[in-house]
């Protein structure tokens, strides 16, 4: 059973970004917006109970929050915020309470701004990490203690961290809209980025998620959801929810009870989630059918082949190849090229798989990718070869900054020493 | 609101005077000026003579002690700047990559910090 104060908290924490992003646009100012949203729910903890619940919960807590925003901005005397006295008249007439403290609010219509504040979080002049705390902050309305424990920082240092950011969207006039045309393409890709860095981040991380009350997956997802929504024609939107919803799918899948790594081929797939499998697939669908292929679109078709193979063994390789070589075609980074061999050598086999790595032209730019080092060692293994795999495991070893992918190398390695003896 | 755009590279990093490139590149910055004013945004924007023309004063103890050039070795130096008035930071970071020297030097872009109206 819920207290008053988890149901008021779960209120404000549901209609956050949009709260944030309407009183933003208002006021045009970020910090002032979560300055006002804080009263309200303040407020909201002595007039709410449960005999007495507002029909409309975020009209409620936008109405007071604007008549406090008005307050403040009074009683500070702001003379760089212009707004019209008689604006401010009218829009205290408008949210006067009537009659009951809780009714009077049910016409009141909040604009979705939210897609302005989630560009103006994650435009480029700001640093990527401060990008990816803003807006789990003030449009998922996480806290800055929450935050701060999924980043592995001190509440201060994110504390500070928020407020620098926060004063340089102000202080240097970051828009607080979506881009025209010309700019769309290259600021929705930050966008995109800054939603998949705080999915990945959620997804390899590797402490135990005893610490941590909240999912970053989950987070990233419902930004990428807000993202879709809005911008239903984005089609490389669109196949960055399916991809996170693949990969999210074979979370439970992909460690054991005591936090071991399970790799793809060893997965329980009963695990797998199948009703997000299907969520994903139905919107990859449509946005395929839109045309406007793009990277994420490739990686979630390429999730989707692994999600449908029945096993391992069963998986279409060549299919995951094709795809791997037009994502080539888009971004020829190092997780491509490495993922491209991993599916040449199931496909075509593992000489196949080592040749193509072998014959990279910029192959030195592998030479610090851990992943490089499991790929070979596990085509070398397969190929025979099991003195090279060893020693490409532990070069591996030496790399990998992340426990729990630490112990699963190990393991492999202490495997394939055994064989070596027998 | 108002930004200062600086120019920033390093000295004989651009096209030299004398060659042909130097001549685009300069018909660069005078097209781009009448652009920004042509726009409404031009303020102000002058190039600057040579870092080694440069005199650095410091006050210390109500001293005031001179000294020649540059008071920190940097790789790239101050050469110029603009002074634009733009809706937003998008704006002024559009300005700023057209300025010629963006492509072999740099343009740090610093909003002009709004002080307080003095009371009537």
């Amino acid at each position: 059973m819920m207290t008053n104060q988890q149901k008021i908290e779960a209120v404000v924490r549901e209609h956050h970004g949009r709260l944030i992003a309407a009183l933003t646009g208002k006021y045009a100012d970020l910090s002032l917006a979560e300055d006002v949203l804080q009263d309200a729910m303040v407020e909201a903890l002595s007039k709410w109970s449960s005999e007495e619940w507002p029909p409309n919960p975020p009209a409620w807590l936008m109405t007071v929050a604007s008549r406090k925003a008005i307050d403040r901005i009074r009683r500070q005397n702001l003379h760089q915020i212009k707004i019209n006295q008689l604006e401010l008249d009218a829009e205290l007439d408008r949210s006067e309470n009537r009659g009951s403290p809780l009714a009077g609010f049910n016409e009141m219509d909040i604009p979705d701004q939210r897609l302005q504040l989630i560009f103006a979080c994650c435009h480029p002049a700001l640093a990527e990490k401060n990008r990816t705390a803003l807006i789990l902050k003030v449009v998922c309305g996480l806290t800055t203690g929450q935050i701060a424990k999924a980043w592995l920082v001190s509440e201060t240092t994110m504390a500070q961290r928020l407020v620098r950011t926060k004063q340089k969207v102000a202080k240097a006039g970051i828009p607080f809209s979506v881009p025209d045309t010309p700019l769309l393409a290259e600021r929705l890709e930050a966008v995109l980025e800054v939603i998949y860095l705080i999915f990945n981040a959620g997804y390899q991380s590797s402490h135990s998620t005893d610490l941590i009350d909240i999912d970053l997956c989950e987070e990233a997802i419902y930004l990428g959801k807000i993202v879709m929504t809005l911008m239903p024609d984005q089609t490389e939107v669109v196949g960055l929810v399916a991809l996170m919803l693949f990969h999210h799918a074979r979370m439970d899948a992909r460690t054991t009870e005591k936090g071991d790594l399970v790799t793809l081929s060893e997965q329980d797939r009963t695990l797998w989630n199948r009703d997000q499998i299907a969520t994903a697939d139905k919107i990859l669908k449509g946005a395929l059918m839109k045309g406007g292929l793009g990277p994420y679109q490739l990686q979630a078709a390429i999730s989707a082949v692994h999600c449908h193979a029945a096993t391992f063994e069963e998986t279409d390789w060549r299919q995951i190849l094709l795809l791997y070589h037009h994502l080539e075609s888009f971004q020829a980074d190092p997780v491509v090229q490495v993922n491209l061999a991993v599916a040449l050598s199931f496909a075509e086999g593992p000489e196949q798989g080592i040749c193509y790595l072998d014959n990279l032209p910029d192959v030195q730019k592998l030479s610090q990718y851990h992943p490089y080092y499991i790929a070979r060692a596990d085509m070398l293994r397969r190929a025979g070869d099991r003195q090279s795999a060893a020693a490409q495991l532990e070069v591996a070893i030496s790399l990998t900054d992340n426990l729990v992918e630490e112990e699963h190398l190990k393991r492999q390695l202490n495997t394939l020493n055994a064989e070596m003896l027998g | 609101m108002q930004y200062l755009l600086m120019i920033y590279s390093a000295e004989g990093a651009g096209p030299a005077p004398g060659t042909p490139e130097f001549g685009d590149y300069m018909q660069g910055y005078f097209s781009f000026t009448q652009e920004m004013k042509d726009r409404g945004l031009f303020l102000a924007g002058e190039p600057l003579e040579e870092v080694s023309t440069a005199s650095t004063v410091r006050v210390r103890d109500n001293k005031a002690t001179v000294t020649d050039g540059p008071f920190a070795e940097t790789k790239e130096v101050l050469g110029g700047y603009y002074l634009l008035d733009c809706k937003d930071l998008d704006e002024a970071l559009e300005c700023a990559a057209k300025i010629p020297t963006a492509t072999h030097g740099s343009i740090e872009v610093r909003p002009i910090m709004k002080l307080p109206d003095m009371p009537e």
